[in-house]
């Protein structure tokens, strides 16, 4: 990085700079994360960089003009300076009045500086907490597609649609996350490391005495911090969309419906899952708005023989795809041992507690004869936070947890109506 | 602004001095070269920086401006803090005599 701008080191950009014009290459815009040179003949210049937070005025160009300084750019919180005579004098050679100088510009850089600090924090957890599953979709599809399905997770043997036009486009938005990650980072450091500069500059004017206040090492300090935690929660995220990931194919209602058509037969999975028999798994996703997949179901084969399929996300009891994989119990494509979840907390999604369903349960219950089946022959069963009502063909289990504090309001109405029950 | 007293940086104490004539910018330079016997170098930075305060304190006026390049002169307020702060460091020198005496 022989040539990388460091903003806050401005002997650093001089030597940068008066390197380049040797070589022909003239300083046009300093900004430090893409800074633009001109064409021209080489020369030997002279370059001064100075903290400065605004562009120079008229009158201070032409003052400068007559000492030989002619003025190039001004970004961030520099302005260049460029002389022809080697040997002219410095642009500031007392430090003091510079201290003086840059003394407002340290306290308005350190706002900068917090405000990009809150930013870089702010964007790492949207993408943690928003984003997540978003970014998990973008990446790992992404993989999928350019390494083949299941690169390192391999729990798939079918591959059924290919999601290319997707992943590319995925790839692409990725990229612009990432670099706009790192963009927005290292203005960041920059300001933190070129208000350190001024901080020093101002302490050793001093003589180390702490002129600039309490509240300025306060302010830096939360700015490390933000900075630091928002590095960490970045990478929480991108831990997280591999802890997500995986590969199988897309949900569609048909291909499922064409899928399971082929399996009649579905046989208890229960001993076979505590064997060591190898079974192969087939994951279904769905596909979201941003082209990411989300896994709903998996499918247990063993010998091509369907033995287990679960439910691997909530979903709402009254949804299409609820009344479908109804619809194909009472076909009975699905008929032996399936497990009919209704989780009813998971990420969000939950089941209105006054729906026909739930109040369907609570009259069975309700209506429970002593022995634990009602009238319908389906056994109940109640634990703390779980109703399962079982009969030959099927098994419909409602979960709450009252460990979610994220619902408890809900947990609590629940709870509510499930005393009402039990009385 | 007024000038509220207090010790003069180097830069500000020889400025003025040399705006005891009127002076353009790069006469400026010279000239605080010249007073200070080649001891002091003035950069334009410091320079733009001093003469803008002291402009606000009222220590210099722009005498003339032709549109290009500014004549600035000192003003009585000028005066009177360059003599307070000659007096100061008179008086600082007088008190600090004793060191000769070390030896």
């Amino acid at each position: 990085m022989k040539y990388a701008l460091e903003t806050w080191n401005t002997e650093s950009m001089e030597r940068v700079f008066e390197e380049k014009a040797r070589q022909g290459k003239y300083i046009k815009s300093s900004d430090c994360i893409l800074p633009r040179y001109k064409k021209g003949k080489p020369r030997d210049l002279k370059f001064s960089v100075e903290y400065s937070d605004k562009k120079p005025s008229k009158d201070k160009i032409e003052m400068f003009d007559q000492c030989g300084w002619k003025y190039v750019t001004h970004s961030d919180f520099v302005t260049v300076w460029c002389n022809e005579d080697k040997n002219a004098e410095a642009i500031h050679t007392d430090k003091t009045v510079y201290a003086q100088l840059i003394k407002p510009l340290y306290l308005k850089m350190l706002f900068v500086i917090l405000f990009y600090a809150l930013c870089t924090m702010i964007f790492s957890t949207c993408c943690m907490m928003v984003g997540c599953k978003a970014l998990s979709g973008l990446f790992m599809a992404a993989v999928d597609n350019i390494l083949g399905p299941g690169l390192g997770f391999s729990r798939t043997n079918h591959w059924l649609i290919s999601v290319l036009p997707d992943s590319s486009y995925n790839m692409i938005l990725f990229g612009v996350l990432i670099i706009s990650y790192i963009i927005v980072f290292r203005y960041m450091i920059a300001f933190i490391k070129g208000n350190e500069k001024m901080r020093d500059m101002l302490l050793s004017v001093s003589g180390g005495e702490d002129k600039v206040g309490i509240f300025t090492k306060a302010a830096m300090g939360f700015s490390k911090f933000f900075a630091g935690v928002s590095v960490v929660f970045y990478f929480i995220t991108i831990l997280l969309s591999f802890h997500d990931s995986g590969s199988g194919e897309l949900f569609e209602n048909e291909a499922i419906n064409t899928y399971l058509a082929d399996y009649p037969q579905v046989i208890n999975a229960d001993e076979l899952i505590q064997s060591d028999e190898k079974c192969s798994k087939t994951v279904f996703y769905s596909k979201s708005f941003f082209g990411e997949m989300t896994e709903i179901k998996e499918i247990v084969l063993k010998d091509d023989v369907l033995i287990e399929w679960g439910d691997k996300r909530a979903f709402d009891f009254n949804s299409e795809y609820c009344i479908m994989l109804t619809e194909k119990m009472a076909e009975g494509i699905v008929d032996e041992n399936v497990m009919l979840y209704k989780n009813m907390i998971d990420n969000g999604t939950t089941t209105d507690i006054s729906s026909d369903y739930f109040d369907e349960c609570i009259h069975t219950v309700k209506n429970a004869t002593t022995s634990s089946y009602n009238s319908e022959g389906e056994e109940i069963m109640v634990y703390d936070h779980l109703l399962i009502l079982r009969k030959d063909n099927y098994t419909a289990t409602i979960f709450f947890s009252d460990t979610d504090t994220d619902h408890a309001d809900y947990v609590k109405a629940v709870e509510e109506k499930w005393s009402q029950v039990l009385v | 602004m007024s000038y509220n007293g207090g010790p003069m940086t180097e830069a500000m104490y020889y400025i003025l001095l040399a705006l005891l004539n009127p002076n353009h910018v790069y006469q400026l330079m010279q000239a605080v070269g010249e007073v200070s016997g080649g001891r002091v170098k003035m950069g334009p930075g410091t320079l733009y920086g001093v003469l803008t305060r002291m402009q606000k304190e009222k220590l210099i006026i722009i005498l003339t401006d032709d549109g290009r390049r500014k004549t600035y002169q000192i003003t009585d307020d000028g005066r009177d803090a360059l003599k307070q702060e000659y007096e100061r460091i008179k008086a600082m020198v007088s008190d600090g005599a004793a060191i000769n005496d070390i030896d």
